[in-house]
């Protein structure tokens, strides 16, 4: 924070003198501290700290040790498969080892969701009592629940608000921050996303809240359906992920280009009554 | 002519004195930050003192504008309900809903469409004094395309037919330098809201890169916060309040902060006080200093980083005077904007803020205010700070809020 003198205005103080370039002045687009890519990560900067487990039961067989600090993936599953549900397991894991985590969720209540958790015996709602469970609601505005935000939730108004989806997640970042160096996220799902905007305007919106994500020590998923999108869109999307997990409808998992080199390049998943496990 | 205020302390000046009827400002925001507490501030303000208001809405449904403007303390219902306060509903067609708003467009990924319905809004008030809230030129370039731009013009012609000032939305997404310069080229003003930003956003403060009307291009960046309720107010994140032993320092910042805290020691203070103030559109973070020689070693500590200080005095005990030059040495806080907080002015025996100039040689640019309690705590409560003046606080704030504006 520094005081200096404003231009034109002898005796008077501003606040700050923002720090750009002449010709950035002129330009807001040209502001380097604001421009989406100045804090994209970068293969240097992820990977210097120890990997993020999983935690799911047997997965480290498959998956190695787990996935750096700033990694997003890209979790594609056919539509009977609940991906959501594999993501909350991994978001559960992490409170469990007191890890933040945050929720993105554009396809279903977090009131919904804590429920479904329940079942598999995750209790969400102790990660929201330490502080440690955040969501953004994109979901239960527009299904005209009668919602308002809350210190866990922030719900914002659907899948077009691409800003108030942002700025929901910046505002868990911040206060991450202040508590951990990582913090696991889920963002259920891009195909939602891809219903009411077009690719072109996800992409922007992806390229803007990656590099946020992998900044700011974000490790976690982008859910997609399978065949759902044209082949197109699928290439673009891995391409901007830092790798993909396949999950299958015999729950086959298989993992792609992962950040870190794989012991296999797939494996078989139950799902229990406590949660995922490899059985093979 | 009539002008359009913020509300918001220094954006008003450097719009000199506010938005202007038939131009276009932009709040040009980068992604993570928010702007519509920018737009809701604006047209509250105008809104209630009876000018009329169109809402163009084409992230959210009008619904969802109402309840996030009720959320920073504001009631737009009311002037919805007596028509001052109109929504266009651009946002239910995207999604192929149903609205239930007066001026509702289906066809809302034809540009022209909102043109038409703008138009109709107006004809309606074309004799008030109004404004158009565009939420958001963002949405109109990812769900109309980037040729929609070109309708912005037809947009500008109406705004000067109808007298009607313009303030548009705009998230920085990556976009085409073209499109972006376009935007430029297309708005009268814009205010940049950007953030200092390292592994997250760490700050967040607006700045103008364009006012066509007085040509100002300003490099300053003013630090903001959203409060809630409340909405933007200018940020000041240090000021010091320091001072010689008893001249009531935990009582200012007390008597000023809500939820203010202090470390202290049977009733003194022995590490800092902490304080938060909400007032006349700004948000101040108050630290106050212990005043006992022994903890001058970590004035300048407590000092660093401040952007004003507030040195408060006993005006009926001259002899400490010199110890509170001394500790505004030590608290490197010499030179900083400041103001003298004359406290006990109504105790007997107490100095004039002539005399305390006087004795205390300073510079008649630095303002001393009369402060008094209107309460003192018993002896036998002791440790409770004294509840000072709320007026003579008030006094002190705006002096150096002047000051280091």
């Amino acid at each position: 924070m520094m005081v200096e003198e404003t231009t034109g205005a002898p005796g008077a103080v501003g606040i700050t003198q923002e720090p750009v370039a002449p010709e950035a002045a002129e330009s807001p687009a040209g502001a380097p501290q604001s421009s989406p890519d100045a804090t994209e990560g970068t293969p240097e900067t992820q990977g210097t700290a120890k990997p993020i487990p999983l935690n799911i039961e047997g997965i480290e067989n498959i998956i190695g040790e787990g996935f750096p600090i700033g990694s997003c993936v890209l979790l594609i599953t056919p539509p009977m498969i609940e991906a959501n549900l594999f993501c909350m397991e991994f978001i559960y894991r992490g409170i469990l080892n007191k890890e933040p985590g945050m929720i993105i969720t554009m396809d279903h209540s977090p009131e919904d969701m804590k429920i479904k958790a329940l079942k598999y015996g995750w209790n969400m709602s102790r990660g929201e009592q330490a502080k440690i469970l955040k969501w953004v609601d994109g979901y239960s505005i527009n299904a005209n629940k009668d919602v308002k935000s809350t210190d866990t939730i922030k719900r914002i108004s659907g899948s077009i608000a691409l800003s108030d989806l942002t700025i929901g997640m910046s505002q868990i970042q911040r206060e991450y921050h202040q508590v951990s160096d990582h913090y696991r996220f889920i963002f259920d799902s891009l195909s939602t996303l891809f219903i009411y905007n077009d690719a072109t305007t996800i992409y922007r919106f992806l390229r803007v809240i990656v590099s946020k994500l992998r900044a700011s020590g974000g490790v976690g998923f982008f859910t997609l359906g399978e065949k759902m999108h044209d082949q197109q869109i699928e290439m673009t999307l891995r391409h901007m992920m830092d790798g993909t997990i396949e999950l299958t409808d015999d729950l086959t998992l298989k993992a792609q280009s992962l950040p870190l080199p794989t012991p296999r390049k797939e494996g078989k998943l139950e799902l229990t009554s406590r949660g995922f496990k490899v059985v093979g | 002519m009539e002008l359009y205020k913020t509300s918001i302390p220094k954006l008003d000046e450097f719009l000199d004195g506010g938005i202007r009827p038939k131009t276009i400002t932009v709040f040009w925001a980068t992604p993570g930050i928010e702007n519509t507490p920018f737009a809701y501030q604006l047209m509250m303000e105008s809104l209630e003192r009876g000018d009329y208001c169109v809402y163009i809405t084409q992230s959210k449904k009008s619904s969802t504008v109402e309840k996030e403007i009720e959320h920073y303390g504001w009631n737009a219902t009311q002037y919805r309900k007596v028509g001052t306060l109109k929504f266009i509903d651009a946002y239910s067609g995207l999604i192929n809903a149903d609205s239930a708003d007066e001026f509702y467009i289906k066809d809302a990924r034809n540009p022209k469409a909102i043109t038409e319905m703008l138009e109709k809004a107006l004809e309606g008030i074309a004799d008030k004094n109004k404004i158009v809230i565009f939420d958001s030129l963002s949405t109109l370039i990812d769900h109309c395309g980037e040729e929609s731009l070109e309708e912005l013009s037809k947009w500008k012609k109406l705004f000067e037919k109808y007298n009607a000032a313009g303030v548009f939305l705009f998230i920085e997404w990556p976009y085409d330098s073209k499109v972006l310069n376009k935007i430029k080229l297309m708005a009268d003003a814009i205010v940049c809201l950007k953030a200092i930003e390292e592994k997250v956003i760490l700050r967040e403060y607006f700045t103008i890169s364009k006012v066509a009307w007085n040509g100002k291009n300003e490099g300053v960046g003013i630090p903001f916060k959203i409060s809630v309720p409340g909405g933007v107010k200018v940020y000041i994140p240090k000021l010091l309040v320091t001072g010689p032993y008893n001249a009531g320092k935990s009582s200012f910042v007390h008597s000023a902060s809500t939820g203010a805290v202090s470390v202290d020691r049977l009733g003194t203070t022995i590490a800092l006080d902490h304080g938060h103030v909400d007032y006349a559109g700004f948000s101040v973070d108050l630290f106050g200093t212990p005043g006992q020689e022994r903890f001058d070693p970590i004035l300048g500590l407590l000092g660093g980083e401040a952007l004003g200080v507030i040195v408060v005095i006993d005006s009926a005990d001259p002899d400490s005077f010199v110890r509170a030059k001394e500790m505004m040495e030590r608290s490197k806080s010499v030179g900083l904007p400041c103001v003298v907080a004359a406290n006990k002015a109504n105790v007997k025996g107490s100095l004039s803020p002539e005399d305390i100039r006087k004795k205390m040689r300073l510079p008649k640019d630095i303002p001393i205010i009369p402060v008094s309690a209107d309460s003192v705590p018993s002896k036998e409560k002791g440790k409770e700070p004294a509840k000072l003046n709320e007026e003579d606080l008030h006094n002190v704030f705006d002096v150096l809020f002047k000051t280091l504006m």
